[in-house]
């Protein structure tokens, strides 16, 4: 949309105040690349890490009156309804999750940047069928949408990822093709072309390296949205199925305990929110020091 | 004017062509046999036949399509498998319920994120900005149906200031934890948007000229900057629809709210796949609905655009 209006250049800060808000977003970028690869070790290396099998039912897990147990010292978290170690379970699952994010973020993000940046380029009834299609797909209800879809194909691992990753693509395509239409009109694109340089190479060498920034903080982005995804399909019970450990479906499963043992809840969605954070603070610091001064 | 209405009105009729075309492929991708559903494990082969026949399911492929359209056009959206009765009719029933949580969580939207965004935006690098910048960066961050089970935990299980979820009068009580559920994030985001559209606008020419002219700061703020800021707040209200309508079932489920996010849910479980579906395009017409009068109305709110 444009407007009549003459952009006003913003009144120019003094670097006492923008050299701060740059260290502070490294201070940010560091904090959260850490924690993020720690989560991503804890997952890893839980099989070696947790202290029990998370799929055990201990006989010893539960109370005379089968009610989950409280922290002891064989289960430093206790136990969940059906006498898992509570730990285990915690370390094991954030695995599908973090596997489902990242793949589908990968693969959304190539298709989106691929698709955008041929939307942007070219025009015409390419833009049209491209973002036309990217319209459609927004329009429908995303949980609702998905979990048709998985209702029809079965849930698994893959076909969530292949869900999740064919409608997300379409908000990375839509930020690319608006980023492309501005980088077309500029004059090292003219040269290129003058140059003989073919749509593909002019699309692959000179316009994706430039949208390469806002794709990588869109994907990151996309990680913390489909992780949110996931864990609420699982909560649902259309993603990821027990008995396998999943911090969503752990919610799910144990709702019916909080009153006996609110920990069964509480430690699970701690786990999904300080992933979701470190991965969208990964993604907003990134954004906050390429950002153009 | 009425032309860009007229060719945004025509792409929506497109766009909801689409949906249902995808609808339809998904429906009949569907592995099993509906009639065999129908019928039962026991049914003979004659019987499934039969049935078959009677659902138009022995017709070449492009003549279900044909049907299938005729049937939305007449705003038939086929039988639930589970309750036997027509689906369109099904939805509308919860529909209600749904449509006061949907507004129950806009009304949270702008309680919370409105005087938050607007404040943190006034006192840049305060401390209300920057607790509300933690908060809101933690509440988007939060998976809504662990909100709900936390709000219920706390506020109805251990302090029993609310009911543990269901639908009752009266109804404000029964809709304050789901709508809030339905909410929070929303006005997290609404609190960033906010937040950085006033501070786009306060550093405009105009509102040096509002100042200038000995305006005090609680006018230039009420009758400068918040029409601007309302601009962008009603677009992306319209635009939630959709967030809404994929926030419900999650909600519902939690909270127990008879609406058409937990009625879907239960299909789900039930494998109702034409109520899934029914509830599906009824979200995604809604959307598609939505984008349209926003779209509509952006000329009409902002004046700069109708220029064009």
């Amino acid at each position: 949309m444009s407007t009549a209006i003459p952009e006003i250049p913003e009144a120019p800060q003094s670097r006492r105040r923008l050299v701060p808000r740059r260290r502070r977003a490294y201070i940010t970028l560091g904090v959260s690349a850490t924690l993020f690869l720690l989560i991503v070790a804890v997952a890893v290396f839980a099989p070696a890490i947790a202290p029990h099998n998370p799929d055990r039912l201990f006989p010893n897990g539960l109370t005379p009156s089968g009610n989950p147990l409280g922290s002891t010292a064989e289960f430093p978290l206790g136990t969940d309804q059906f006498g898992r170690d509570e730990l285990s379970r915690l370390l094991w699952g954030g695995r599908p999750a973090l596997l489902i994010s990242t793949l589908a973020s990968v693969f959304s993000s190539v298709v989106g940047i691929t698709l955008g940046t041929a939307a942007g380029y070219f025009g015409g009834w390419i833009d049209t069928v491209i973002s036309r299609f990217v319209n459609i797909l927004m329009s429908f209800p995303l949980t609702l949408f998905a979990v048709a879809i998985v209702l029809i194909v079965s849930p698994s691992v893959t076909n969530l990822i292949v869900i999740i990753a064919a409608i997300y693509w379409t908000y990375t395509a839509r930020l690319v093709r608006a980023e492309v239409l501005t980088l077309r009109e500029q004059e090292f694109i003219s040269a290129a072309q003058a140059i003989g340089c073919s749509p593909w190479r002019l699309m692959v060498r000179h316009l994706m390296p430039n949208v390469l920034d806002t794709v990588i903080v869109r994907s990151v982005l996309t990680m913390a949205q489909v992780f949110l995804l996931e864990s609420g399909l699982s909560y649902l019970g259309v993603g990821v199925q027990p008995p396998t450990p999943d911090w969503g479906l752990m919610i799910a499963q144990s709702q019916n305990y909080y009153g006996v043992d609110p920990g069964l809840i509480i430690y699970p969605g701690l786990a999904i929110v300080i992933t979701v954070m470190t991965v969208t603070q990964l993604g907003e610091s990134y954004r906050a020091l390429k950002r153009r001064a | 004017m009425i032309r860009h209405i007229l060719t945004r009105l025509m792409w929506s009729l497109f766009d909801l062509l689409v949906i249902v075309t995808i609808a339809f492929a998904l429906t009949y991708l569907l592995p099993g046999d509906p009639a065999r559903t129908i019928a039962g494990p026991h049914a003979s082969v004659a019987d499934v036949l039969r049935i078959r026949r009677q659902l138009g399911l022995d017709a070449p492929l492009y003549v279900q399509y044909g049907r299938y359209l005729w049937n939305l056009v007449h705003l038939n959206l086929g039988i639930s498998i589970e309750f036997g009765t027509p689906v369109l009719g099904d939805i509308l029933a919860k529909f209600p319920a749904t449509a006061l949580l949907a507004i129950s969580g806009v009304v949270w939207e702008l309680i919370l994120g409105l005087p938050l965004g607007v404040m943190s935006a006034i006192r840049r690098e305060g401390v209300l900005d920057k607790m509300s910048s933690v908060a809101s960066m933690a509440a988007i961050a939060m998976p809504q149906f662990w909100v709900g089970i936390i709000l219920l935990f706390v506020l109805a299980f251990k302090l029993q200031w609310f009911p543990l979820g269901g639908y009752g009068t009266p109804v404000f009580w029964y809709s304050f934890l789901p709508g809030l559920t339905l909410g929070i994030g929303g006005a997290a985001y609404y609190q960033q948007l906010i937040r950085s559209r006033v501070l786009d606008v306060l550093p405009q020419q105009y509102v040096a000229t509002a100042r200038a002219k000995g305006l005090s700061e609680r006018q230039v703020l009420l009758r400068h900057v918040m029409p601007q800021v309302l601009t962008t707040l009603i677009t992306q209200i319209g635009m939630d629809a959709g967030y809404f309508m994929a926030g419900v079932v999650v909600v519902e489920t939690v909270f127990g709210w008879p609406g058409i996010g937990l009625q879907a849910w239960t299909a789900i479980k039930a494998l109702d796949v034409p109520l899934v579906i029914g509830t599906v395009l009824f979200g995604a017409f809604w959307i598609v609905v939505a984008n349209f009068v926003v779209d509509s109305i952006y000329g009409l709110l902002d004046p700069r655009i109708r220029l064009r």
